[in-house]
């Protein structure tokens, strides 16, 4: 019974090592991809700034999903109050730009 | 361990020092909450002293200006916050069934924190500076006020609001982890529920407000620019920032009011909460709608009509939410079996006076009569309704509900309704007449008006009523004072309430609970009550209970960083070396702290099985 649990146990920590070497490739490609965007001198500024902050925004989402397990169970509270404050932050913003300001 | 043992006097006190009990911590609030709460009482007569009658010349106008804006800064940040921590550090954990808060160091040092900002801010009397510039401090005019008065008020309020913002995340990790078994978050009591939002709200609204005072302490201190239009600057922002937390504040200071009002509405109608879900359900949308209003302030800076329009109608929104509750609380009484007491009576005073205080905010609320309102003594009379009227009635009431819990005796109830009757007749004289102060056209912050202008009749009302109102206050303090001398014993459930604090002995002991209670209802002891059992269940044996040690390290803590703003205020751009040394000193005292906190390793200690069954089970 209990080696059972711990050869389950090793599986799922194999499975999990590979998602995370997969997910830190991707995040290195993409902080790759960032740079070049800049460096090639090729894309106008239009392009690359809101570019670079999309893949800023995934390389967050991989950041607080993969790497501090967002993703696991348990974790609800936490997310309800991430995007809580999210929400808010971002609504007072944009009332600030599109309301108060522009 | 010597649970039950008499200790002398100075040991006890010595106890409150170290303490990070969430009881203690709670008490501690309470009474530096109440010291406050007096100090801005008498603020408050001044001002009224000196508005009786026209032309007065009682204070100065710079006086004047000082007595009114720390009057409004000690009323919201130094005595009606930590009277509701105070409350919260308290119940919630009682509550909830859990033994400490999930963080008690961290308790501690907000705590600490807290008081050393209020201590801060009221040694600038003794410095002769004192902030001059309304509780709002507008960076137009705080930029430019003289001496060091306003340095006061923002570094004051930079170290309160760290010690805000420490309890708001320990309340948070406290509900969402330390709940007993069984109880789920739709089985939490209203006030833990309340505390919970304002939880959330203290740490969304309040990074905004320290932001705001970072700018203009830099602007004051070191001749930054950020509000200076003249090179691109802008004042404006730093009105926006103090909104931003500013209206969330006021919801901060309301909903745990909104909680203690329900479960004495519950209690003594001895009903269960009308429409629970509809109460959590508006206590999360009020809790939201907060953060969207905030420009209502901001009516007359000029956004535009649509900005405005927004704004108003976002603010009228928030009507909505606040009237379900109103309606349950009063079907909560419909057909319950009422008893009046004293707490019963602030809970029926506190619905007319807060309706009234919410019908001229939603006046306020629209933005074409607002311009007429504005800045006039309509607007103090508005919120003075709320605040008064909801906050410190439901502070009151709250602590005559749960006082027989805390130390173990009733209250007078023959003196608490008296008081009430007075503090309720002197409220509403003093501020009914405002209203209409303000429409006549008498602004606010004016230390005189003049004798032909017709305000003198309505002031002096105003006045009377102030000492009506000083007149209840001193009763419900003599109350305190009386009911401690009788010590008319108090059983474990005076009230036959219905949460889990009234399941354990009165004042609870140190660990709370023996054993963690298992929680089968909304209501959870009621529930237990009605099944005929006297106590709670738990779903483990006795054992061991592990209790966090005591430390001085979070006094000392904030200790330093109250000696390193002295010197940082006067620091006068580098040449005052005095100044220099206390910052250094005030540093090396507070990162010290935080290094042996570090340092040290504190595993806590137990408290054993023996120990837990010789105390007599009562």
């Amino acid at each position: 019974m209990n080696d059972k649990k711990n050869t389950l146990n090793k599986q799922k920590l194999n499975k999990e090592l590979k998602i995370q070497l997969l997910v830190f490739i991707v995040t290195l490609l993409l902080t790759v991809l960032a740079f070049v965007a800049v460096a090639s001198e090729k894309f106008a500024p239009t392009f690359i700034a809101p570019f670079i902050v999309t893949l800023a925004v995934v390389q967050v989402i991989f950041q607080l999903y993969y790497f501090m397990h967002l993703k696991d169970k348990g974790n609800k509270e936490i997310s309800i109050f991430l995007y809580g404050g999210l929400l808010i932050g971002v609504l007072t913003v944009i009332a600030c730009l599109f309301i108060v300001w522009l | 361990m010597q649970l039950a043992r008499k200790q002398s006097l100075f040991k006890t006190i010595l106890e409150y020092f170290v303490t990070v009990d969430h009881k203690k911590i709670g008490l501690l609030y309470l009474f530096s909450g109440l010291f406050f709460l007096v100090c801005g009482t008498v603020l408050a007569l001044l001002m009224r002293i000196q508005l009786a009658v026209p032309e007065n010349d009682f204070l100065s106008g710079q006086t004047y200006n000082e007595v009114m804006t720390m009057h409004g800064t000690t009323m919201i940040f130094f005595a009606a916050t930590p009277l509701i921590f105070g409350l919260m550090n308290y119940i919630v954990p009682l509550q909830i069934g859990a033994r400490d808060v999930a963080f008690p160091f961290i308790n501690a040092l907000g705590f600490w924190f807290f008081l050393f900002g209020g201590i801060f801010l009221y040694s600038s009397f003794l410095f002769g500076e004192v902030p001059d510039a309304g509780w709002t401090a507008y960076a137009s005019l705080a930029v430019v006020s003289k001496g060091h008065g306003v340095d006061f008020y923002l570094l004051a309020l930079q170290l309160s609001g760290a010690g805000t913002i420490m309890s708001g995340i320990n309340f948070l990790v406290t509900i969402v982890n330390m709940r007993a078994p069984g109880m789920s978050y739709m089985r939490l009591p209203l006030f833990t529920w309340t505390s919970f939002i304002t939880s959330a709200l203290i740490i969304f609204a309040f990074p905004a407000f320290t932001i705001g005072l970072i700018l203009l302490l830099f602007s004051r201190l070191f001749g930054a620019q950020y509000f200076n239009v003249a090179i691109g600057g802008n004042t404006v922002i730093y009105e926006h920032l103090f909104w931003i937390f500013g209206h969330p504040e006021v919801y901060i200071l309301v909903l745990p009011i909104f909680g203690v009002f329900s479960e004495i509405f519950s209690t003594f109608s001895k009903k269960r909460l009308f429409g629970y879900n509809s109460m959590v359900f508006a206590v999360i949308l009020i809790g939201f709608l907060g953060f969207m209003v905030w420009a209502h302030h901001m009516f007359t800076v000029g956004l535009g009509p649509f900005a405005n329009a927004i704004f108003a109608i976002a603010t009228m929104a928030i009507a909505v939410p606040t009237g379900i509750k109103i309606f349950n609380w009063l079907l909560t009484l419909w057909g319950g079996s009422i008893r009046l007491t004293t707490p019963m009576l602030y809970g029926l005073g506190f619905i007319p006076s807060f309706i009234i205080g919410g019908v001229t905010g939603v006046m306020t609320a629209s933005a074409a009569a607002d311009y007429q309102f504005h800045d006039s003594y309509f607007v103090v009379a508005h919120f003075h309704y709320v605040i008064v009227g909801g906050i410190v009635f439901g502070i009151l009431g709250g602590l005559h509900y749960w006082w027989p819990k805390m130390f173990g005796y009733m209250l007078n109830e023959t003196l608490g309704k008296i008081s009430f009757a007075v503090l309720f007749v002197g409220f509403h004289t003093t501020f009914f007449v405002l209203h209409f102060v303000g429409l006549m056209g008498m602004p606010r912050r004016y230390f005189t008006y003049l004798k032909d202008q017709d305000f003198g009749d309505l002031n002096y009302i105003s006045t009377i009523g102030s000492y009506i109102l000083v007149l209840g206050l001193v009763l419900i303090v003599f109350n305190y004072i009386y009911s401690t001398v009788i010590r008319e014993k108090a059983v474990n459930d005076p009230w036959n309430g219905r949460t889990l604090e009234w399941s354990i002995p009165s004042p609870p002991p140190m660990y709370n609970f023996k054993q963690v209670p298992q929680v089968n209802s909304l209501d959870a002891f009621w529930y237990e009550k009605m099944k005929g059992n006297s106590n709670m269940s738990s779903p483990d044996e006795l054992s061991d209970i592990h209790m966090p040690s005591n430390s001085s390290l979070p006094f000392f803590m904030a200790l330093g960083f109250f000696i390193a703003s002295y010197g940082l205020m006067f620091l006068d751009k580098g040449s005052n070396n005095i100044a220099f040394i206390t910052l250094v000193i005030g540093g090396i005292i507070a990162f010290g702290s935080m290094v042996l906190r570090s340092t040290i390793e504190d595993k806590g200690y137990y408290i054993t099985k023996k120990q837990l069954s010789e105390e007599d089970p009562k």
